[in-house]
């Protein structure tokens, strides 16, 4: 048992970013909970940059309020 | 008529469907009171119904006898037909994937939290997907991430993305996969072009890389640089929900060489004689007086908009994906409310699948439905297929109380192209071979010849 101490990290680890959402029923599956951590940040600025972008592009088109719109499904 | 649990429901302890007489309600268990509570306190549930996104309902006093106790039951809009995501054409798929992530960022407005990412939740109703499961909502607490994460990227990302990409077809991989379409075996299938967008390459391909590392990590014990985190913050949430839009918005499939798709355009019918068996079908339909009817072998759905007219609601079946599309887009377009083009493959129908093979429906587990219509269907069955006539009367027996079907015979020029490449096996393929089979599950209520034509309408009912 030379992993344990590893084994214990993890499970503290896991623990952490499992949702504390008592009511969750389904697995939220450790690698999906650490991708969201991890790249949250870069891929939000992404989505900023293209909001902006897109707001840029609206503004010289003449293309009113068609960015971030989803709200007609 | 038995009353009982609806077998596919019983993942969420929350609560349950079940049926009684012919009526489908939800019971909400003392578990999970909370949820329901704080989608009816919260203002969410007003704001989602009036928006038509979620499904309305009301509470009820009716209780399903043996049923362990309930908090509350309530009665939703009753749907005539379920249909399921490997019935749908990209389109609606797509439209369910934006509901669903609408649901989720309309939900974080009033503190709550979208549960589940399940395309099961999704259904059609009068031209628009709407959502249909009340206890997927539950309180957000701040700093925590999406639990349903995974289950969007395997119900509705990874299929779009494959249909998109790859071929249409890889749809029927949802039928293999009751769960989705495993990340990993997605990210093995997409072209390496789909890397090059950085929601695609998140949520997908390092999406299965990162499921795969942290699933060996638990498996070997071992050695993974995990850290402990506090979650993301509401906003990140936010545009972590708006990446994955922008993920499904960037995916688009536009229907081209379809297998009818120049149909109407080859077929052997003068104007006078698409008239007249426009005319006929509308008499029938009227006849009949359904509310409900399966029009099979739709096409772009030009006779289901016939039956529509009749005040029929019309499920609208192809087996050609481009069609289906092209039928939902002309929904779309037309804010048309009646119908629903849904693909299916006669040939090899959607069979039961998922736990003791009852948890999604088989197609004539969903029937028998009141009309169904089978308009230049026979031939393509009967001989392209190799289906004997008496089966095929079988079948439809079992999916319909009456049938409006019509008989293309072998002076048929679309018959004649079908029988141009192969050898004619079909000695009994004729009107009296045709009656004669049909007789033994239906009688003939009216016999028509159409003008200008070789084919005969039938309207028949189920002995």
């Amino acid at each position: 048992m030379q992993n344990a101490p590893l084994l214990v990290v993890l499970a503290i680890a896991i623990l952490l970013v499992t949702p504390r959402d008592a009511q969750a029923y389904l697995d939220p599956n450790t690698g999906s909970m650490m991708l969201q951590m991890a790249a949250a940040g870069l891929l939000g600025a992404v989505v900023t940059l293209r909001l902006y972008w897109q707001k840029v592009k609206d503004f010289f088109t003449g293309n009113k309020g068609a960015a971030g719109s989803d709200d007609k499904s | 008529m038995t009353n009982h649990r609806i077998a596919g429901s019983f993942r969420d302890p929350s609560g349950f469907l079940f049926k009684k007489e012919g009526v489908v309600y939800r019971q909400i268990n003392p578990s999970g009171a909370v949820l329901y509570d704080a989608l009816m306190g919260s203002g969410l549930y007003e704001s989602l119904v009036k928006a038509n996104l979620l499904i309305a309902h009301e509470e009820v006093d009716v209780r399903l006898e043996g049923a362990p106790d309930a908090y509350k039951v309530i009665r939703p809009v009753q749907l005539p037909l379920i249909s399921y995501p490997y019935e749908w054409s990209f389109g609606q798929l797509k439209a369910a994937a934006l509901l669903t992530l609408t649901m989720q960022k309309k939900a974080l407005e009033k503190g709550m939290v979208l549960r589940d990412a399940s395309a099961y939740n999704v259904q059609f109703h009068e031209g628009r997907p709407v959502f249909i499961d009340t206890l997927s909502f539950g309180p957000y607490t701040e700093g925590e991430l999406w639990v349903a994460y995974q289950q969007f990227c395997k119900h509705f990302l990874a299929p779009l993305a494959l249909m998109a990409k790859v071929d249409v077809s890889l749809l029927q991989l949802l039928r293999a996969n009751i769960d989705g379409i495993p990340l990993d075996l997605a990210s093995k299938l997409l072209p390496f072009s789909t890397k090059l967008s950085p929601f695609l390459l998140t949520h997908l391909h390092l999406h299965a890389s990162s499921t795969r590392k942290y699933a060996d990590a638990a498996a070997s014990g071992g050695n993974s640089p995990v850290k402990p985190g506090a979650g993301m913050s509401k906003d990140k949430m936010v545009t972590w929900i708006e990446s994955l839009k922008m993920g499904v918005d960037a995916l688009d499939w536009t229907p081209t060489g379809t297998e009818w798709g120049d149909y109407y355009a080859n077929t052997n019918y003068t104007k006078a004689s698409h008239e007249h068996k426009s005319e006929l079908v509308a008499e029938f339909v009227g006849k009949v007086g359904a509310k409900v009817v399966w029009d099979l072998g739709a096409n772009t759905g030009v006779f289901s908009k016939i039956a529509a007219n009749q005040g029929a609601k019309v499920y609208s079946f192809d087996i050609d994906p481009a069609a289906v599309e092209r039928n939902w887009r002309n929904v779309v377009a037309e804010k048309e409310t009646r119908i629903l083009p849904l693909l299916q493959d006669l040939t090899n129908p959607s069979p039961a699948i998922g736990w003791d093979l009852d948890e999604r429906s088989s197609f004539l587990d969903r029937g028998p439905t009141e009309l169904a219509m089978a308009l230049a269907l026979i031939h393509h069955i009967a001989i392209s297929n190799n289906v004997p006539l008496q089966r095929i009367s079988k079948f439809l027996q079992k999916a319909c109380k009456h049938l409006i079907i019509e008989f293309v015979p072998k002076e048929d020029s679309q018959v004649r192209r079908l029988l141009a490449t192969r050898e004619d096996i079909f000695p009994d393929y004729h009107l009296q071979g045709f009656e004669r089979a049909f007789s033994e599950h239906f009688r003939i209520v009216e016999k028509r010849e159409i003008r200008e034509s070789v084919r005969t309408l039938y309207l028949l009912e189920r002995l």
